[in-house]
């Protein structure tokens, strides 16, 4: 799995992650995705690129969203592939960490 | 492919068992939709083993994985020697309504339970066998 940060015009960062997103991708960018996603700031997840996600990136997700929600920070997620976005929705995750069809939606919510 | 999978207890087996759930799913002709929640339980069901089966490392632990086809449905026999641990008798995960709430644990099994038709745990004194039925169509 793959992990770039981008800055988004108007504060906060956008994190884009490529390639499946299972434990071994946790055990791959766990550390570099939680440090770069807790610093209290508006945080969205570009999800167009993930294929897969098992529980194991929700829970990494979950954790980091807490951190940063701690920290008076929120996080987005946008773009996720239909069949990862009912997962998700199974898991309860849509309820805690907002999912939004396109970037623009992102942004408006994260900068809310 | 091979209707059997044999794989060590640990988690840098885990890619093993998702390329074998990729071959299934072409020899049986899978939906993306299905071939995508088949990968999902497994991948859910195997990492449970592993964590909670003391595997990772552990002594000579592996696992087997086995299917069959029905009309309408896919069986997966997952066996193993590490620990006893029966998934189905874990408690029902309940969605937190907020973040504060939320704790990170507890969402493996609840997808499997969503997603498969029928999920039965035994011990036969020696291994866990874990049986899994999916609907294919």
């Amino acid at each position: 799995m793959f992990l770039k940060k981008e800055h988004i015009e108007g504060g906060g960062s956008i994190i884009i992650l490529t390639g499946r997103f299972d434990l071994q991708a946790v055990v791959e960018i766990g550390d570099e995705f939680t440090s770069q996603v807790t610093e209290g700031s508006g945080v969205i997840i570009d999800m167009r690129g993930v294929n897969f996600m098992a529980s194991v990136a929700i829970r990494l997700l979950i954790t980091s969203a807490k951190q940063n929600a701690a920290k008076g920070g929120r996080m987005v997620m946008y773009g996720a592939d239909p069949l990862i976005m009912e997962s998700l929705s199974v898991s309860g995750i849509t309820k805690l960490i907002p999912l939004f069809e396109d970037y623009p939606a992102a942004v408006a919510a994260v900068n809310h | 492919m091979a209707d059997r999978l044999a794989i060590e207890s640990r988690f840098d087996q885990l890619r093993l068992l998702s390329d074998w759930v990729g071959e299934l799913a072409a020899r049986q002709q899978l939906t993306p939709a299905v071939a995508y929640r088949l990968d999902l339980v497994l991948t859910e069901a195997v990492t449970n083993i592993i964590e909670h089966g003391g595997g990772n490392g552990g002594d000579h632990r592996w696992i087997i994985l086995e299917y069959q086809t029905g009309d309408q449905s896919i069986e997966i026999e997952i066996r193993d020697n590490s620990k006893p641990f029966d998934p189905t008798a874990q408690a029902e995960f309940t969605p937190p309504d907020s973040l504060h709430e939320a704790t990170p644990d507890g969402r493996g099994i609840h997808l499997i339970r969503k997603y498969t038709s029928g999920m039965h745990y035994r011990h036969d004194g020696e291994c866990n066998i874990l049986t899994l039925t999916f609907e294919s169509a």
